[in-house]
């Protein structure tokens, strides 16, 4: 068994199950000599991106980044291990995994308001996105606390009459209510 | 060193470079850590290969799926594919399904040139990959057709063809209703994916399985209970593709939308 | 390419040869059922166009398999579809039956028929050509009053055995196509009929044309009467077929199943010009409207009295735009069933090559080679009833040949 330091650290990182030959290439001839062949290991900007670039095809939460602006021009090994990748300072905002849903905010009504008027995020959910997750509304009282509360220029709705049986979000899309 | 493309990707060339070293279709046999290449049976050379005791299928989740094509750059690797663009073992679609219910989709060069960006996605409604692949079905349609016989499936359920035998009719190719064959353009016998048969046999996973980071790809047996498909199989729900043609498939999706062909 | 297709789509597999394949064992089937009408069911009026149907039919069965073996990757194994055939395979069956008509129905029909002649040739003529009858003959030179009943009555057999052999060579073809549940403009039940039919109607449209251009060029006068009688069946086989086709396009669209939005563009788009021009109108109504007004088909004398000359211009125009339309529906069903995707999201495009061995040369060669083998064939064993004295072949008798009968 050879890489074992680097093994280890990738076993508990989230690179778990990316193989080493997804970055280093087939590598049997490697194995069969160690010393006369050795593997590709990509260093520029160019690799990283093939899996981590923003695409909304991409599943919802998958770290994603805006290639021209995340750091631009460094390496992204210069602040990443590839083999415990876990972002040096963890994203500041929900935007930068959440891109589809901020770029929708954006847009909307509701871009004044921050990802955590509606959403509380432990700060955990952070650093093991898929194990800890931020909490969602339940019921159609929490939309209330704006839109039926009498709040000058904020639409209000009779909360008892509005759009019965339903929670708000069935019917409106919450980062961009407006949207038909 | 490997060399970036204008667009940001790995030049293949340096991936074919290092199997050049290897013998033939080899595969990359796993050294590194216990965590990585997830064996099938314990193969420590004691025991010859019996196919009577497997029966191979995969499981994909559409879910897990991002698209980024290490599954078909590895095949095309580990099997010694043409490097053309119109020869595929394995490929990634994309699905682009629109508010008013209009549906693209699209696959430059099999998902390996990366995917454009999409026009207009203030209109989207969903977006996902779904990775396609050669079904071995278990009543397989391209089995049933092929003059020679040349066509077979193994006892373990993998769909291979004789390359010796295959008189090059094409009549497999146009029997299969998923796309999943093509003629090889030098050889001019039928090519498609073979579960990385010569991996099998050693007890490790196909290639596309290996590399895939997200584990959207799960190999496994269809009647044992200690395998990952099985808990694939029982935590997701599943579908196959063209269920109507009662081809039985091999290769199960989760969370496959209505969509998809 | 537009829309969508599999990445393997892209190439497509079956094209000119393969369109051309089920184009000549169409003609092959459909001479031996004309041949057949002659010898099984007595109609004594296109007893000239027999021997010649036959002729036909075995100069395009000898062709036949050409095209397939020029379009196989590996020609040089095909052996093994004989030797190891997969028994589910369509394909493989297909190659048995094919053997079967060539050598059992064909080839034993052709030689009991001929037996006779065979043996008077071989005694009447000189040198090479004395020694090529005699090895014909095949030994046997009996020509008593016994073996030329043997004969006749074997040679009728062979013909009952040959008209569903016939149907069978040609609906497996449309078999081979039809059970491909993948392709949903391939598959359907109607396929094989469909096939075999169109068949039917090319081969007596082809007979139709060799024996008008063949007496012509032997300077001697048609007979209006077999003409007649061939126009008259070439419509009815016309009205049988069209009417499967207007049958399978009106399911299809009643039913309206997934596939129909996909076919609808290729028929609009890829399709216009092969379908609807050449092989609706052109190949079958153009034919259908003629051979109805000017044909015995439907009223004796034909609905429109024409003087014979007429008629005989325009049996010949409409059998050649039934050829066309035939070969289009060939066409339509090999090529189209591939231009689109079966993901049922695109279309693609097939671009015939002018060289190389898919290519049109090797098309037109292929087509022009049968009617070279018909001539050598006809030389070797004329089909002429009519012929005269004065010619060194000796005219065939009443002796022994009950089936037969002359202007």
């Amino acid at each position: 068994m050879c890489h074992r330091p680097i093994a280890d650290r990738r076993a508990t990182s989230n690179h778990r199950t990316v193989a080493c030959e997804v970055c280093h290439g087939p590598a049997a001839a490697h194995v069969a000599a160690p010393l006369d062949v050795k593997p590709d290991a990509p260093r520029d900007r160019g690799f990283c991106p093939l899996c981590h670039s923003y695409n909304p095809s991409r599943p919802t939460g998958f770290p994603q980044i805006d290639t021209v602006t995340h750091n631009a021009r460094v390496p992204c090994i210069g602040c990443h291990d590839p083999h415990a990748p876990e972002p040096p300072i963890p994203p500041t905002s929900c935007g930068a995994c959440h891109g589809q849903i901020a770029s929708q905010k954006l847009v909307s009504h509701h871009a004044g308001l921050d990802c955590t008027t509606c959403h509380e995020a432990p700060e955990q959910h952070r650093l093991t996105p898929r194990q800890v997750r931020p909490t969602k509304p339940v019921d159609r009282s929490f939309c209330g606390t704006c839109h039926a509360a009498g709040i000058p220029d904020v639409p209000q709705i009779d909360l008892r009459d509005h759009g019965q049986p339903y929670v708000c979000w069935q019917c409106h899309y919450p980062h961009r209510p407006e949207a038909r | 060193m490997t060399a970036e493309t204008p667009d940001g990707g790995v030049d293949r060339r340096g991936f074919l470079k290092d199997l050049l070293g290897a013998c033939g279709a080899a595969a990359p046999v796993l050294w590194f850590g216990a965590v990585s290449v997830p064996e099938l049976a314990a193969q420590d050379g004691s025991e010859p290969y019996d196919p009577t005791e497997h029966l191979y299928g995969m499981g994909i989740d559409v879910a897990k799926c991002i698209g980024c094509a290490r599954c078909v750059v590895a095949c095309k690797t580990e099997n010694d594919v043409p490097e053309e663009e119109h020869f595929f073992n394995t490929w990634i679609e994309r699905y682009v399904i629109r508010e008013d219910g209009e549906v693209e989709v699209d696959s430059p060069n099999g998902g390996i040139d990366g995917f454009r960006p999409i026009r207009d996605d203030g209109e989207i409604r969903r977006t996902f990959f779904v990775p396609k692949l050669c079904n071995h079905c278990e009543a397989a349609p391209c089995v049933q057709v092929c003059p020679v016989g040349a066509t077979f499936t193994t006892p373990d359920g993998v769909v291979l063809v004789d390359e010796e035998y295959c008189i090059g009719c094409r009549y497999c190719i146009q029997a299969c209703p998923y796309g999943a064959r093509y003629m090889h353009p030098e050889k001019h016998v039928a090519g498609k994916c073979t579960f990385c048969y010569h991996r099998l046999v050693e007890g490790k996973v196909p290639a596309c399985v290996e590399v895939c980071p997200t584990q959207a790809r799960i190999f496994g047996e269809v009647e044992k209970r200690a395998t990952p498909l099985a808990r694939f199989m029982r935590f997701n729900d599943v579908q196959v593709l063209k269920a109507h043609l009662n081809t039985r498939p091999k290769v199960y999706y989760a969370n496959l939308d209505g969509e998809v062909r | 390419m537009q829309g969508y297709i599999y990445p393997n789509e892209f190439e497509l597999h079956w094209g000119l040869l393969v369109v051309l394949y089920p184009y000549l064992t169409g003609l092959v089937a459909g001479a031996f059922i004309l041949a057949s009408l002659e010898r099984v069911f007595n109609v004594k009026e296109v007893q000239p166009t027999y021997r010649l149907a036959l002729l036909t039919a075995l100069a395009f069965l000898i062709v036949a398999p050409l095209p397939l073996l020029a379009h196989l990757g590996h020609p040089e194994r095909s052996y093994e579809i004989f030797m190891t055939p997969n028994s589910q395979s369509a394909m493989a069956m297909f190659g048995f039956v094919y053997a079967w008509y060539l050598a059992v129905v064909l080839l034993l029909e052709i030689w009991f028929d001929y037996r006779r002649e065979i043996v008077l040739w071989a005694q009447s003529s000189d040198g090479w050509k004395r020694w090529m009858y005699y090895i014909l003959t095949l030994g046997s030179t009996d020509l008593s009053e016994k073996a030329l009943k043997f004969d006749d009555s074997v040679g009728r057999w062979i013909t009952i055995i040959g008209i569903p052999s016939a149907f069978l060579l040609h609906g497996y073809v449309g078999f081979i196509f039809g059970s491909v549940k993948a392709n949903p403009w391939w598959s359907s039940v109607l396929m094989p009929v469909v096939f075999l039919f169109s068949a039917i109607v090319s081969g007596i449209a082809l007979v139709l044309v060799l024996y008008v251009v063949t007496t012509m060029f032997r300077w001697r006068k048609v007979d209006m009467k077999c003409l007649d009688k061939l126009a008259q069946f070439l419509f009815y086989a016309l009205v049988v077929d069209f009417s499967l086709e207007a049958l399978d396009f009106i399911h299809r669209l009643y039913e309206s199943e997934e596939s129909i939005e996909i076919l609808r563009q290729l028929i609009e788009s890829r399709l216009f010009i092969s379908l609807i021009v050449l092989q609706v109108v052109m190949g079958s109504v153009i034919p259908l409207v003629a051979l109805a007004l000017v044909s015995p088909g439907l009223r004796k004398g034909g609905i429109l009295r024409t003087p014979p000359e007429l008629r005989q211009l325009i049996y010949i125009v409409a059998a050649v735009l039934i050829q066309i339309g035939i070969f289009s529906i060939r066409w339509n069903v090999v090529i189209g069933g591939q231009l689109f995707s079966k993901s049922l999201r695109g279309l693609t495009v097939y671009k015939v090559e002018l060289l190389g061995i898919e290519g049109l040369v090797m098309t037109i060669g292929l087509l022009l080679l049968p009617f070279v083998i018909l001539w050598v064939l006809v030389k070797v064993l004329p089909p002429w009833t009519d012929m005269d004295a004065q010619s060194a072949e000796p005219q065939p008798t009443s002796q022994g040949r009950a089936h037969e009968s002359y202007q």
